[in-house]
């Protein structure tokens, strides 16, 4: 009886799960599919053919076909790919470097106006891009940085959001360690060193998650400030794709899921706490 | 899942990344073309006309010798060089001698031939004129006796009159001047004279149809056989034609006074300016004229026009066919033989109405006859014409086969048809002419018979007895007056057809012609006998060709081919159509040749000619100066055309051609792709001002003179193929 009943309520959650995980079922079955077929069931949204779009898990004749094109045709997609792997670990190696004093600095030291800092963190790190993308554009064309890398890289380093993440996480260390580090001797940056950054790892890694994710997917900085197609990320690779290569969109989808899925599944536990951390900001 | 495992994975993931991007990349670049570029240059474009041909003479000659003679002997060979006035060959003298002789036979026969179609010639002009003269004697003859006949007709009925006369003298009952009997003979008379000459209207009418088809035939059948002389015989015909209608509306109208004929036929004459009247040339006219002025002529004849319409117009309105002819003339037997013997019992009375009625209508009847024959002779001419006509027609639309019969009916036919008009009217004129005669003496026999049945009984039958005679006389008479006609009809189509001219006999020139051509053939025997049968060369040349052979006969062609050396040597050899756009007259070309590659420069074309059968090949021909190249030998032509400077000048292996034949270039073009910065070949549409055979020059405009051109490249480049520019 207990069993049918806790049948019952899995059952929904089942249902539940595999909706949500539709889209990487649609991804991978798609990677597999023949061109042919693919039209066949895209073409009324990416076509113009008439009828609905319609879809099948499983596909009439299964094929690496667009895996092999993207993988040995494309060297487009490579281009791309390795500009995102530039773009998001410079990042994450920036926010590192001037996220994390700065959110130990926040937490951990006072100084007047640090309140005053500390809201205007919040208040930027609440606007959106849209908000931000012209300042930033007349910084960075008054800069000369229009049109490199350093566009997209040099505002995501100085976001405020890994700030205020980490912000949360040094805060939370109780001052009682750090009085004992400071009576054993310990000075302010072997405090730091030695004790914050231990101590705060977990917030660092959930922001650095963070920082990859939106990074690997950012797409409207690369689109304002990349003119040169070059040095593009693989996030704008999809939006070229059309309905004769919809098959090889599938297979760059797949692969461009897959550092990030790394990511993520390294520092999943610490991501949970960051998110928990960041829910608690507001 | 540890991290450590995790680490191992993404860093193996990247590591594959890293292997498909250097794969892909080689991939890649290997489907992009290495194009090489090039400026576009300033500079000529030179055309290059080379060509092999041979060296020939400019003119052959043929040494023919008369045909049939043995050869004796060949002094020459092909190939080899004579001299003017050497020996080339030998014929058999035994054999010519034979055919001189046997010529000569052959011509004296030919001579007797001659002198017998000459003879036979002069014999049938000499027949031919005999039976003209026979015809003309004929003619003279029948007339003549036809015109005995008629003035004894005449004077039996002259006889009969005064025997009539005599007797009623003798008997007191002489019918008193101006009275009844005498106004009914009278009329009597005169209608007989209108019947006789309408008769003869009749004949002439009938006789000039006949003539117009007979001509008409003849022209058909002319114009068919001598399609070039149909126009000019016709108007000859037309024009005897029309005399011969003249001379016989003369000769029955009796306006001629030249025959003795005329003497006792019918004389017009006009007679106070009011009317013609028609008489005969003995007692009766006076009495006619008594008549006339007692009736009003003039009003009677507009009365009568009036009533009957203008002549010309009647004969059209009414329309006879020949089949109405025929009934016409057998229903005039009838009357004849009913007027014969129609009884004399009618009263006083009705002679009377009757002789005013035939008297009155009497002088119209012959005035109308009288613009008839007039019209006739125009209407005739007219119809001549027509009917001429018709079968000239024929003959234009330049068919020569001799007409089928069908044809010529249907010609005769429309002759016919055009007189039918005539011959009606004629016709309907013997009629009525006939019909008033016999009305006449219808009076005249019952006014005689009232008058005797009041006499006595005797008295009575010896009058009525020679009255019967004055009668049988008066008829006599007529049908003599008739038969004149006829007979002057008769032989006269004799006199015609023996004027006709013999068919054309052309065999005596045609053998003097014969004859001159074999004494051309003797001499020229004779000649070669002279030479003893040897035959030179006449120029200095070359042996090109021998069709004879020691012991076989001479043949009419052409016995030795040379070529005429005296005339000189010229080179000519085969180009294409588009060598030919460069190379024209009086262009200064180079030859090469000969063992020791002789090189003649600065020679000019002289002429550059289409081939005949085909079009894409032309001939040059260039003339070679005396003693450099021989007859035979091979040579090599070389000519060279520089155009104008060009600015831009590219590669011909730039240029290419699309679908629709218009010229483009490739340049390359960088633009910016996820690759970086990449080169694709880009389509520029030019116009070809010139090119030879390595470069093509452009118009300015679409391409610069410091834009790279792709000149070649290792795989197939179009627009918009990525290439990469070879180092």
């Amino acid at each position: 009886m207990a069993k049918l009943v806790k049948g019952m309520v899995y059952l929904p959650l089942i249902l539940l799960a595999a909706l949500i995980c539709f889209p990487i079922f649609f991804a991978i079955s798609g990677v597999v599919m023949s061109n042919w077929e693919l039209k066949e069931y895209l073409g009324p949204v990416l076509g113009g053919m008439d009828g609905m779009a319609s879809w099948s898990l499983f596909p009439k004749s299964p094929t690496l076909q667009s895996l092999i094109e993207v993988l040995m045709d494309s060297p487009q997609f490579f281009v791309m790919f390795w500009n995102s792997i530039k773009i998001s670990l410079c990042i994450l190696a920036g926010q590192t470097l001037f996220g994390v004093p700065a959110a130990w600095g926040l937490a951990r030291f006072s100084f007047p106006g640090r309140n005053a800092v500390l809201t205007l963190y919040i208040v930027l790190m609440l606007m959106p891009f849209q908000v931000l993308m012209l300042p930033q554009y007349l910084v960075l064309n008054g800069a000369g940085l229009l049109d490199t890398h350093w566009a997209v890289i040099l505002p995501a380093v100085f976001s405020t959001f890994p700030v205020f993440i980490m912000y949360r996480f040094f805060s939370s260390i109780p001052e009682e360690i750090l009085e004992a580090a400071r009576i054993d001797g310990a000075g302010s940056l072997r405090i730091f060193l030695h004790v914050g950054i231990p101590l705060g790892a977990a917030g660092i890694v959930s922001s650095g998650i963070l920082g990859f994710l939106e990074s690997w997917n950012m797409i409207e900085q690369p689109m304002t400030f990349l003119k040169t197609k070059s040095l593009w990320p693989l996030s704008l690779f999809l939006p070229e794709i059309g309905l004769a290569d919809v098959g090889v969109g599938f297979a760059a989808a797949i692969l461009m899921l897959v550092p990030a899925l790394l990511i993520f599944l390294s520092g999943q536990e610490y991501l949970e706490q960051g998110i928990a951390a960041a829910a608690l900001k507001g | 899942m540890n991290r450590g495992k995790l680490g191992k994975i993404a860093v193996l993931f990247l590591a594959v990344m890293l292997l498909f991007t250097v794969l892909s990349r080689a991939a890649d670049q290997a489907g992009v073309a290495v194009v090489t570029t090039e400026k576009p240059e300033n500079k000529m474009i030179t055309h290059d006309v080379k060509a092999t041909g041979k060296v020939v003479q400019k003119q052959n000659q043929a040494v023919v010798t008369e045909p049939d003679q043995r050869v004796k002997a060949i002094y020459v060979s092909q190939g080899q060089q004579v001299k003017k006035g050497e020996l080339l060959f030998e014929l058999d003298t035994t054999q010519l001698e034979e055919q001189i002789l046997k010529q000569q036979q052959e011509m004296e026969k030919q001579k007797l031939q001659v002198e017998d179609a000459r003879s036979q010639k002069d014999v049938s002009a000499r027949q031919k004129a005999s039976s003209q003269a026979g015809a003309a004697e004929q003619y003279s003859l029948s007339v003549n006796e036809a015109n005995v006949q008629l003035s004894r007709a005449q004077q039996q009925l002259e006889d009969a009159k005064k025997e009539l006369e005599v007797f009623r003298k003798s008997n007191g009952t002489t019918p008193e001047t101006g009275g009844v009997e005498e106004t009914l003979e009278n009329t009597c008379q005169e209608k007989s004279d209108a019947y006789v000459l309408a008769q003869q209207e009749l004949n002439q009418v009938e006789w000039k149809i006949e003539n117009a088809v007979n001509t008409a035939l003849e022209n058909a059948k002319n114009a068919a056989s001598v399609n070039q002389l149909a126009g000019k015989k016709t108007p000859e015909t037309e024009g005897s034609l029309e005399n011969e209608n003249i001379s016989y509306g003369k000769t029955y109208a009796g306006e001629n006074d030249g025959t003795s004929a005329d003497d006792t036929l019918i004389d017009i004459e006009p007679e106070d300016g009011t009317a013609s009247l028609w008489t005969m040339e003995n007692t009766y006219t006076q009495s006619a004229g008594e008549i006339l002025e007692e009736v009003d002529t003039a009003g009677e004849a507009d009365a009568w026009i009036a009533a009957e319409g203008e002549p010309g117009t009647e004969k059209n309105e009414i329309l006879y066919s020949a089949d109405t002819l025929e009934l016409i003339e057998d229903d005039n037997n009838v009357t004849a033989n009913t007027e014969s013997q129609l009884p004399p019992t009618e009263n006083a009375a009705e002679p009377i109405i009757s002789l005013e009625t035939n008297a009155s209508s009497a002088l119209p009847e012959e005035t109308d006859l009288d613009l008839i024959i007039s019209d006739d002779n125009a209407d005739q001419t007219d119809n001549s014409n027509n009917n001429i006509a018709a079968p000239e027609t024929g003959t234009e639309d330049g068919t020569k086969q001799p007409p089928t019969q069908a044809e010529l009916d249907q010609i005769e036919k429309s002759v016919r048809d055009s007189y039918r008009q005539e011959l009606s009217a004629a016709q309907k004129k013997v009629e009525t002419a006939q019909k008033e005669k016999e009305e006449a003496e219808s009076a005249l026999a019952e006014y005689q018979q009232e008058k005797l049945s009041s006499a006595d009984a005797r008295n009575a039958q010896s009058e009525k007895q020679l009255l019967a005679n004055v009668k049988t006389a008066q008829q006599a008479y007529e049908d003599a007056a008739i038969a004149v006609n006829k007979a002057a009809v008769t032989a006269g189509r004799s006199v015609q057809e023996a004027g006709i001219p013999d068919a054309s006999n052309s065999s005596d020139r045609s053998n003097e012609i014969t004859y001159e051509q074999m004494e051309l053939a003797l001499k020229k025997l004779e000649k070669l006998k002279e030479d003893k049968g040897k035959v030179y060369a006449e120029a200095d040349g070359v042996i090109m060709k021998i069709n004879i052979s020691t012991g076989e006969k001479t043949t009419d062609t052409t016995a030795i081919l040379m070529a005429d050396t005296s005339k000189g040597y010229s080179f000519t050899a085969d180009i294409t159509k588009e060598q030919e756009e460069y190379i024209g007259t009086g262009d200064m070309v180079t030859l090469t040749g000969g063992t020791k590659d002789q090189k003649l420069e600065e020679l000019p074309v002289e002429a550059v000619t289409a081939d005949e059968e085909d079009d894409s090949v032309y001939h040059v021909t260039v003339q070679i100066p005396e003693d450099t190249f021989s007859i035979g030998m091979t040579a090599t032509m070389d000519f060279s055309k520089k155009s104008e400077t060009y600015p831009i000048s590219v590669p011909l292996s730039a240029l290419h051609l699309d679908s629709k034949n218009q010229a483009y270039v490739l340049i390359p073009q960088e633009y910016d792709s996820i690759m970086g910065t990449e080169i694709k070949a880009l389509k520029i549409g030019v116009t070809v001002l010139e090119k030879n055979e390595s470069y093509a020059a452009l118009a300015e405009g679409a391409l610069s003179g410091q834009q790279e051109v792709i000149v070649s490249s290792d795989k197939a480049v179009d627009d918009g193929s990525r290439v990469r520019i070879a180092e």
